[in-house]
């Protein structure tokens, strides 16, 4: 069952990992066509998604406790 | 009835903290972090405040058009503006959480007021950095804003007047009233830091930054409103006009909202009496040293021939109140010979809660009336160590 569910963790991380790299190109889409607040929207999207990238890592337990 | 309600304040923050538990990573838990939260807003608030400062012009006819350039020439300028805005807004539930988690799990009484007092501070200064901050923009907010606190002010018996002249740099709005308003924002705000000194130096381990997952998590949020709601001003304001369009951030100036429904006058002694309730909080409860736990054990003394400088009790103090100096003389135990620092207790922190002693390994700490002797005593007697002892 938790071996299940961290499999599961790790497929969506990895999912928005990819979300991730959509948001660096959207970054750099809104700063090359003057689109800034696109530019400042993606990454604070992208900073979203990394936090809940660590958090799926915690849960998958790939990350301990400091 | 009171007590009753703090109970069950108590459990449902408990209750609150259990469920988190269990979404996400105790150690994630933010509810753990709401100080820690605080700082960062701050910081953030700090940062991006130094940045929009920098094309900031406080007069009565540049304030307006410098923040309009800033929004919309500046690259980013929008999104720094927002961010700073933002910021404030959550800054604001972050310190509201603490105040009410700290409230509600009895961490503000007996040693803890110092906390509570320099919190309450921290409060009111950040309160009136973030409604300062408003009229610096010198639209029809700020002029409207502007003219409900004079009215408010003026109503303050005896110094009103005088209060009136130093909020706005003279006897009415001149040129020297946006580099006032600069002062009153910049000022209180760097106040703040202080005032965290006073907040933390009772405190061990104070959690004093949330973990990086919040951090990641706090300013992708801002840059996403800020992105998505660009921060914007309201038509400039005009000479000698008086605005009447009331669009105001109530969350942070619902002190205006109750000005407008009443009068100034009302709002502001509302806003005295609620600060002067909260500076009360933790003497609240009266109760009798017994039904308070207290023990009246005396502050923790160090035995300075067995103390080896080891440090354990200087890290497991809650209360900040051991300090390791340079040993003046070696001690006389074997362990305690070759020393290089010796732990000093700074009395008028000490609460006499005798943790220091549990993380002692040499017996070098001692409550002085509570020797190791009158424990085996009590036990021997059968009584409880937590029963009052009587000096
Ligand atoms: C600028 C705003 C503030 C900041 C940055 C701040 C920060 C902190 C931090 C980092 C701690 C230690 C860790 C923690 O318990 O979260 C703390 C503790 C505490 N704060 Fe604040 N605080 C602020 C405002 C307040 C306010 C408004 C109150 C209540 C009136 C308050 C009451 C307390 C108390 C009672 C503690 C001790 C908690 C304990 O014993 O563990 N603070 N604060
Ligand atoms: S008894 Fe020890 S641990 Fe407790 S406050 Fe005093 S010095 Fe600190
Ligand atoms: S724990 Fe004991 S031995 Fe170590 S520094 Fe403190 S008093 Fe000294």
């Amino acid at each position: 069952m938790t071996e299940d569910r961290s499999s599961w963790y790790v497929a969506l991380a990895g999912f928005l990992a990819v979300l991730a790299l959509a948001c660096v190109a959207l970054m750099v889409y809104g700063e090359w066509f003057d689109r800034r607040l696109v530019a400042s929207g993606a990454m604070g999207v992208l900073l979203v998604l990394y936090a809940a990238i660590v958090v799926l890592f915690r849960k998958a337990r790939l990350t301990a406790e400091e | 009835m009171y007590r009753r309600l703090l109970l069950a304040l108590q459990s449902a923050t408990l209750r609150l903290d259990t469920w988190v538990n269990r979404v996400l990573p105790q150690d994630f838990n933010p509810l753990y972090y709401t100080g820690g939260l605080a700082n960062l807003f701050l910081t953030i608030l700090v940062v991006s405040g130094i940045l929009i400062f920098l094309y900031y012009e406080p007069s009565l006819e540049g304030a307006y058009a410098s923040v309009e350039f800033l929004t919309h020439h500046v690259p980013y300028g929008v999104v720094f503006r927002g961010i700073h805005r933002y910021a404030a807004d959550a800054y604001l539930v972050a310190i509201l959480l603490h105040l009410f988690r700290n409230w509600f799990t009895d961490r503000y009484r007996e040693a803890r007021d110092s906390q509570w007092l320099s919190g309450m501070f921290l409060l009111v200064v950040s309160g009136f950095a973030g409604f300062t901050g408003y009229l610096l923009v010198w639209d029809e907010r700020s002029q409207l804003l502007t003219s409900l606190t004079t009215q408010a002010l003026r109503s303050v018996p005896l110094i009103g007047g005088w209060l009136e002249r130093v909020f706005l740099g003279g006897p009415g709005v001149s040129d020297t009233t946006l580099p006032r308003f600069l002062f009153l924002h910049i000022g209180p705000a760097m106040t703040l830091y202080v005032l965290l000194w006073w907040h933390y130096v009772r405190l061990r381990h104070p959690k004093i930054w949330p973990p990086a997952v919040w951090v990641l998590f706090s300013l992708g949020l801002l840059f996403i409103l800020a992105s998505a709601l660009p921060a914007a001003s309201g038509p400039p304001a005009q000479p000698g006009a008086s605005p009447e369009g009331f669009q105001v951030d109530w969350f942070f100036l619902w002190p205006y909202v109750l000005a407008r429904w009443t009068a100034p006058g009302w709002a502001l002694a509302l806003v005295v009496a609620l600060v002067v309730y909260g500076m009360v909080i933790p003497y609240t409860l009266r109760e009798t040293p017994e039904q308070r736990g207290l023990r009246a054990l005396g502050q923790a003394v160090v035995v300075e021939e067995n103390c080896t400088g080891c440090e354990l009790c200087y890290y497991d103090c809650p209360y900040n109140a051991i300090y390791m100096v340079p040993s003046p003389y070696p001690g006389k135990s074997r362990a305690a010979a070759n020393r290089k620092l010796l732990a000093v207790v700074v009395d008028s922190r000490c609460v006499e809660c005798g943790i220091c002693i549990g993380a002692c390994p040499f017996e070098a700490l001692e409550l002085p009336r509570m020797l190791d002797k009158d424990v085996q005593q009590r036990i021997r007697r059968g009584a409880g160590a937590a029963a009052p002892v009587a000096s």
